[in-house]
């Protein structure tokens, strides 16, 4: 079979292009500029002012962990987006994750109201959620720039880093102890991270067709 | 320098916008890609499909190479996503379609025939063949205008003998949808 019309259309449609940066770079660079932009947001947004940490080891752990699985979480991510390469930094990122899930499992037992009340969680999951917003925009625009051929594992990757990073964030001004419907407010932000990412950026950062460039006409199984 | 050893270095200009480099890259890479997509898919016209698939994506993702790793895994990663894709998509559309190849040919779709028959000014046949991709239209015109058997288009076309005949029963379901089309009011 003769596919030379089609690469005769990819070489009229050959600009220069320009490569990304190393993934370690970009991952760096979007993990500083993600926790600037969230602390923007939640700086400015009014509701926010009342949080005060306590400032302990493990509150000091947890922010650590959170922000090493978010980087991590990040790099894979980018990793992955470029074909042929290996996920570099998913133990690192699972591993710390798991870590900041005990260091949070240790903050329950440290709470002396275990189950806490309703609503106990609400102000953590809007904080999550309104720090996550423009992490999330970042990271799925840098995903963007390479696009993947897996837009979902890349994305669910890439949302947990974000959900870590925001968490940091939200370690540097909340109490270590936690309720356990404030903890599962925690994990549903997370979630809700993970689906507003997903679902919509799949579309974002897939392999587009080429515009301008139509396939020769061999498409037998169409 | 082998052939292989040569295409980091052909990415790298073609990168930099060598239409030359590119074209001779693409031309090479074509025997190892059908190599490659044979190991998933058995299907030759859906070999030939995914191959063009796995160029589009190679050229849409060119700047992800880097030149200074080999070559082979990064449009190997693209060719397994791509094969894999594929089979997914003939998957699904095999589970909603039933090809009875007997039952095709003893009842044939005389409706169908009848419109590729009824027609009988070239510009219009010109026309509804148009909509065709020009595989199915070339085993269209062998099979019912100029009425070779299914095992001589298979022979002329170097494809297998199921190969024609799920190439016929698609361009016919597509002549069939198109015909609905064009006759709503």
């Amino acid at each position: 079979m003769n596919h030379d019309a089609l690469i005769e259309e990819l070489c009229r449609t050959a600009t220069p292009v320009r490569r990304p940066l190393p993934s370690a770079a970009r991952a760096l660079g979007a993990a500083i500029v993600s926790l600037a932009l969230g602390w923007l947001m939640v700086g400015v947004h009014p509701s926010f002012a009342n949080l005060n940490g306590t400032g302990n080891a493990l509150g000091g752990l947890e922010l650590a962990m959170t922000a090493i699985a978010g980087v991590a979480a990040l790099l894979c991510a980018f990793e992955m987006s470029i074909a042929g390469r290996p996920a570099r930094g998913l133990y690192l990122a699972t591993g710390s994750f798991l870590a900041w899930l005990v260091v949070s499992l240790a903050g329950l037992s440290a709470t002396g109201t275990p189950s806490g009340s309703l609503g106990d969680g609400l102000y953590c999951f809007r904080f999550l959620l309104v720090a996550g917003a423009p992490m999330m925009v970042l990271v799925v625009l840098m995903l963007r720039r390479t696009r993947t051929l897996r837009p979902g594992r890349t994305l669910l990757v890439a949302a947990l880093g974000v959900a870590s990073l925001s968490i940091s964030l939200l370690a540097c001004c909340h109490p270590f102890a936690l309720s356990r419907v404030d903890f599962l407010m925690h994990t549903a932000a997370v979630a809700c991270i993970v689906l507003l990412m997903v679902v919509p950026g799949r579309r974002w950062i897939g392999i587009a067709p080429v515009s301008g460039v139509r396939r020769s006409g061999v498409s037998g199984a169409g | 320098m082998s052939d292989e050893a040569a295409w980091p270095a052909l990415m790298a200009a073609a990168q930099g916008g060598d239409p030359q480099a590119y074209r001779r890259l693409l031309k090479e890479i074509i025997p190892v890609v059908r190599a490659l997509v044979r190991r998933r898919v058995y299907d030759p016209a859906l070999v030939e499909d995914v191959i063009q698939d796995v160029l589009l994506a190679a050229h849409r993702v060119r700047h992800t190479y880097d030149p200074s790793c080999p070559f082979l895994p990064w449009i190997g990663a693209i060719t397994a996503a791509r094969s894999i894709d594929a089979l997914r998509r003939h998957g699904r559309a095999r589970r909603r379609e039933i090809n009875d190849d007997s039952a095709m040919q003893s009842q044939p779709d005389e409706r169908a025939a009848r419109q590729i028959d009824g027609i009988g000014a070239g510009s219009e046949l010109d026309q509804l063949l148009g909509v065709l991709p020009a595989r199915q239209r070339q085993v269209v015109e062998m099979v019912k205008l100029h009425e070779m058997s299914l095992e001589e288009a298979a022979q002329a076309s170097h494809l297998s003998v199921s190969a024609i005949k799920a190439l016929l029963h698609r361009a016919l379901g597509r002549l069939r949808s198109q015909g609905r089309t064009d006759h709503e009011p």
